[in-house]
């Protein structure tokens, strides 16, 4: 496998193949979080590309201080959270504790309202509910096998905060899932 | 309990967890939903796609580019030119060529010269 130096250096040359290549090798990751941030399929497919145009566009200014993927994964987020505000989709701060449950998941009870569906339905359901950027933390966190450390770099956030999301975004779906469960136990 | 949430949440990130109690199996559950892939994946001919619109792209600013400075070219021409016929003096003669205006029938032969195009 081709490193990153060697890569962005050809493709500053001019090697659109090696750009096919580093496109190969992040799209994966840029869809991960992109789909996360944005519902609809086709607005996903479009930030996407506009990602990696920016990319492109920008790849010289690349200092090789942190992973290309994570520079990278930098550019996706912003951009996609560029997207949130431009559709004037409001985003969370980091709630207070008692209300983040309120704020999120309505606290109806898991048993009636998706009793036709199975538990892990039922879990990718809560976790679809959370706002982006948990979504997101959740994602690169448990999907793409990133530190907190990189975390941190691509979302611009300290890494406390980012273990802090992680924590509470999980305790809330224990949370849930707990609930189901116990009825589960009883019946 | 927060506590003991966080702690549990530790031995899962370690994998080194048992499935004891309902905050457990709980964990268990959502660590397992949070592993799986988001449903959404790009067309297989995305990067294609994308490297052909980006040649595209830099073709049609090399042609812009290339317009641009055609019209430099020319506007520069111009500018010499102005500059040179205001520099050297320079009034338009035909030279020679009135001597063809004396000649007795040149006029006639002119016209028909036009008449035949």
């Amino acid at each position: 496998m081709i490193d990153d130096r060697a890569l962005v250096s050809r493709i500053i040359s001019g090697d659109k193949q090696a750009f096919r290549l580093l496109i190969k090798q992040n799209e994966r990751l840029v869809a991960h979080m992109v789909s996360r941030l944005v519902d609809r399929n086709e607005d996903c497919e479009e930030l996407c590309q506009d990602v990696f145009l920016k990319v492109y566009e920008k790849i010289s200014e690349f200092n090789f201080q942190s992973k290309l993927s994570t520079w990278i994964a930098t550019i996706a987020y912003r951009m996609g959270i560029n997207h949130l505000r431009k559709k004037k989709i409001v985003l969370s701060d980091i709630p207070e504790e008692e209300s983040f449950s309120a704020h999120f998941i309505s606290d109806n009870d898991p048993q009636e309202s998706m009793q036709d569906h199975e538990l892990e339905a039922m879990t990718l359901k809560l976790i679809d509910q959370l706002p982006p950027h948990y979504k997101t933390i959740l994602t690169l966190y448990h999907v793409d096998q990133m530190n907190y450390s990189e975390i941190g770099e691509a979302t611009g956030m300290p890494e406390g905060t980012v273990k802090n999301y992680l924590f509470r975004a999980r305790n809330l779906l224990k949370e849930k899932v707990k609930k189901y469960l116990g009825k589960e136990q009883l019946l | 309990m927060r506590d003991e949430n966080e702690e549990l949440q530790k031995l899962f990130e370690r994998g080194d967890f048992s499935n004891e109690g309902i905050d457990a199996q709980a964990f268990q559950k959502v660590f397992d939903a949070l592993k799986q892939e988001p449903t959404y994946e790009l067309p297989v001919y995305f990067a294609d796609r994308l490297v052909t619109l980006i040649e595209s792209k830099e073709k049609a600013k090399e042609i812009s580019l290339d317009r641009f400075w055609l019209g430099v070219g020319l506007f520069s021409f111009v500018i010499a030119l102005i500059v040179a016929l205001a520099l050297t003096d320079f009034k338009l003669s035909f030279g020679a060529f009135r001597f063809f205006c004396r000649l007795p029938g040149t006029s006639p032969f002119l016209e028909l010269l036009l008449l035949h195009y």
